[in-house]
């Protein structure tokens, strides 16, 4: 079966075979490579490719896997082969909650005239604040959360209509 | 350490110093103080947000009692829930760990009027310290050099805009309740004064219940340079030499360093002799950090005073080999401080990462989520400590507290030694799930600066303005490992993960036949296969940026 794994600036189809106990036949991108590989511990894998012995660790939440390999860690996104791509509808929505948190102050009101880089709402993370400003020059239309409360990462916090 | 003599107190023959003590923290530093307790056989009591229920300190503390609602104000900073906690479970002593209320004397105070010790100095100190403005007075009275700034408690702000003018800009505004960088803000024009002014209030606010703050002038490129003290309750006070922190991002400190590269041994004894000075001035007992900031004419200025355990402790601990924590609750049961000054030496380097769960690629924001892995894969940690309140199969990180993950120590013969040491360490800290400063702090002590030791508070600003994570593509060896750990995972008959479902894959009760889950354990015959000749490279692959001939 192929899969594909993206780590965001390019997909690469996998296929892997087990060939024997510990040896496997991995085919990425079109290239075939023989690797032994044993499991140390729940997700720490070391393996053999090359004549040479690598180690790494692995971890999943969902469709997304962590790779820790040679110092340095790889977040990719699995597909398996004719899956849908899924667009990150709020990814760089200036007026969604940019991280987890709590808002300390909404500057704003429905009706409000804003002017570019006007502070909206501060939200509060672990102590830190972040300003959230207008994009672009317009009127609030809708608030939707107040001071207090929690949002979540990608929460929509206002709606500007542009002049 | 041969020459280093140090009468302990006898505490089998004296009276025991406490029977039961309640830890009025979280993370790292409870589980720090729960095993200094351990050690000195003292029960330990845990408190716990909703959030902390499942957390490392909870797992080692005696007894642990719940608070509930995970903000910190109704939680870690609820001074009546703690003391609620201290009554019923009979403690005789309370650690108020950094943070927190380590530093509300309030909350001190309350301590003793309820008949527990509070592990720290007296009420009244933290008092005068924690005021940074009142401080800054008692240390002109004693002899210690201070900035230029306002330190009157006016709260008009066209009243600050214009004493803000007077000091003129760069300034700093501070809270006057402040330490650890929160409610702090450099202002560089004037017309940012009052927006500086609101937001570090409220931050203060947020962080201490206490939105004061005070004005000063804003040294350009100095290094920050503390001394570490320790004072008994009969008047005695010594030092444990300097930390130097300079590498600050935002006022928080993330890599410090003793000794500090900048000090020689005449500078290092007149600061020390200041700190001591200062902290005699104001009856300091217990553990404590004077800070001072130092300009390149090696002049220094008290900066505050930390009347708790700092963060970063553990790198003194390292070069002078003595437990500060544990003399913390030596020196609150009153014990005498039997170091002496002359006896005291600097052995070798020492050096503190701090882990944070931040986004470096998006302007270092706090990341919050679960942590699938948290493992420092080396197996003899050979003057490495890794001090973190984390366990290494991960846990939820929450948006609520601080978010330091670890502090990564280590300890050689030289500075050269232990930035190397470092390097490795951090090249073998995986943290898979959420975005950490792992790389960030890779980058910082590769610097030529820094490994040069031109550190200052700018070095951050200087050489890391933009900084932003190469956007590597993911090797073949990385999307191998990933490939057949999918295999492995999606394949029914491991029931699990990885098909672990016994501790300990070596079992003699394992039988090692056929296609099942034992096969892939690493069993006797692939430890043969990838000995020897493999045992090279390996080492190689696994540090191919950082090899020793690039330090």
């Amino acid at each position: 079966m192929e899969t594909e794994y993206d780590d965001g600036k390019e997909p690469h189809k996998v296929e892997v075979r087990r060939q024997e106990e510990d040896v496997f036949l991995v085919k990425i991108d079109g290239q075939e490579h023989e690797v032994q590989a044993e499991f140390v511990a729940p997700g720490r894998l070391q393996f053999r490719w090359q004549n040479r012995l690598y180690k790494a660790v692995v971890a999943q939440e969902g469709d997304d896997r962590f790779v820790f390999f040679q110092g340095q860690v790889y977040k990719l996104s699995k597909r398996e082969e004719g899956a849908p791509q899924v667009e990150a509808a709020v990814a760089g929505d200036p007026l969604a909650a940019p991280m987890p948190g709590r808002v300390v102050k909404v500057l704003v009101k429905a009706g409000d005239v804003v002017e570019t880089a006007q502070d909206l709402v501060i939200l509060e993370a672990m102590k830190m604040e972040t300003r959230i400003t207008a994009p672009f020059a317009g009127m609030v239309v809708d608030v939707n959360f107040g001071d207090g409360d929690q949002v979540n990462q990608g929460d929509k916090l206002l709606e500007i209509e542009a002049t | 350490m041969s020459s280093l003599e140090i009468r302990f107190p006898d505490e089998k023959s004296s009276e025991k110093l406490f029977d039961k003590v309640l830890i009025a923290n979280r993370g790292e530093i409870a589980v720090r103080i729960a095993e200094a307790c351990q050690e000195l056989d003292i029960a330990t009591v845990a408190i716990y947000s909703e959030v902390d229920r499942r957390a490392l300190h909870i797992q080692l503390a005696d007894e642990s009692y719940p608070l509930g609602n995970p903000l910190p104000q109704e939680s870690y900073l609820n001074i009546d829930k703690i003391i609620k906690v201290a009554k019923r479970s009979e403690v005789d002593a309370i650690h108020p760990g950094y943070g927190f209320l380590s530093e509300n004397a309030k909350f001190a105070r309350r301590c003793v009027e309820e008949g527990f010790v509070f592990i720290g100095p007296p009420p009244d100190v933290i008092d005068a310290m924690g005021d940074k403005i009142q401080a800054k007075e008692l240390m002109i009275n004693a002899n210690v050099p201070v900035l230029p700034g306002y330190t009157g408690y006016a709260k008009n702000i066209a009243f600050l805009q214009k004493k803000a003018n007077e000091i003129g800009y760069p300034l700093m505004i501070k809270a006057a309740a402040g330490g650890g960088g929160k409610g702090m803000r450099i202002v560089y024009r004037s017309r940012d004064f009052r927006k500086a002014l609101s937001s570090a209030s409220r931050e203060a606010n947020s962080a201490f219940g206490d939105g004061r703050i005070f004005l000063e002038k804003y040294l350009e490129d100095p290094r920050h340079v503390e001394i570490q003290i320790l004072g008994d309750n009969h008047g005695k006070v010594i030092h444990l030499f300097e930390r130097e922190c300079s590498i600050q991002r935002r006022f928080q400190k993330i890599i410090e360093e003793t000794p500090s590269p900048a000090l020689d041994d005449g500078l290092r004894a007149k600061m020390g002799a200041a700190a001591v000075r200062a902290a005699k001035a104001v009856g300091y007992q217990n553990a404590g950090t004077v800070e001072f900031l130092l300009d390149s004419d090696r002049n220094f200025y008290f900066l505050e005073m930390n009347t708790r355990l700092q963060v970063e402790h553990a790198i003194t601990e390292a070069i002078t080999g003595i437990d500060i924590v544990k003399w913390q609750i030596r020196l609150a049961a009153g014990q005498p401080l039997t170091i002496n000054q002359e006896d005291l030496f600097q052995r070798g380097h020492a050096l503190e990462c701090r882990i944070y769960a931040e986004d470096c690629t998006k302007e270092f924001r706090p990341a919050a989520g679960r942590l699938h892995r948290f493992l420092l894969n080396i197996v003899n940690k050979i003057g490495i400590r890794n001090d973190t309140g984390l366990s290494e199969e991960g846990e939820d990180v929450s948006i609520f507290y601080d978010p330091m993950l670890a502090k990564l120590i280590v300890h050689d013969a030289t500075r050269e030694d232990s930035v190397r040491k470092m390097v490795w360490a951090l090249q073998n800290y995986a943290a898979l799930g959420i975005p950490t400063n792992i790389d960030y702090l890779k980058e910082i002590l590769s610097h030529e600066e820094f490994r040069n030791g031109n550190t200052s508070t700018h070095f951050i600003p200087k050489y890391f303005k933009n900084w932003a994570p190469t956007a590597e593509h993911t090797p073949v060896g990385a999307l191998l490992a990933l490939s057949i750990y999918d295999l492995v995972e999606s394949t029914p008959i491991y029931n699990g993960v990885n098909g672990f479902s016994e501790p300990d894959p070596h079992s003699p009760w394992k039988s090692a036949t056929g296609f099942g889950r034992d096969s892939l354990r690493l069993g006797k015959s692939v430890v043969t296969k990838i000995s020897g000749a493999a045992r090279k490279p390996f080492r190689r692959s696994t540090a191919p940026k950082e090899s020793p001939a690039d330090l």
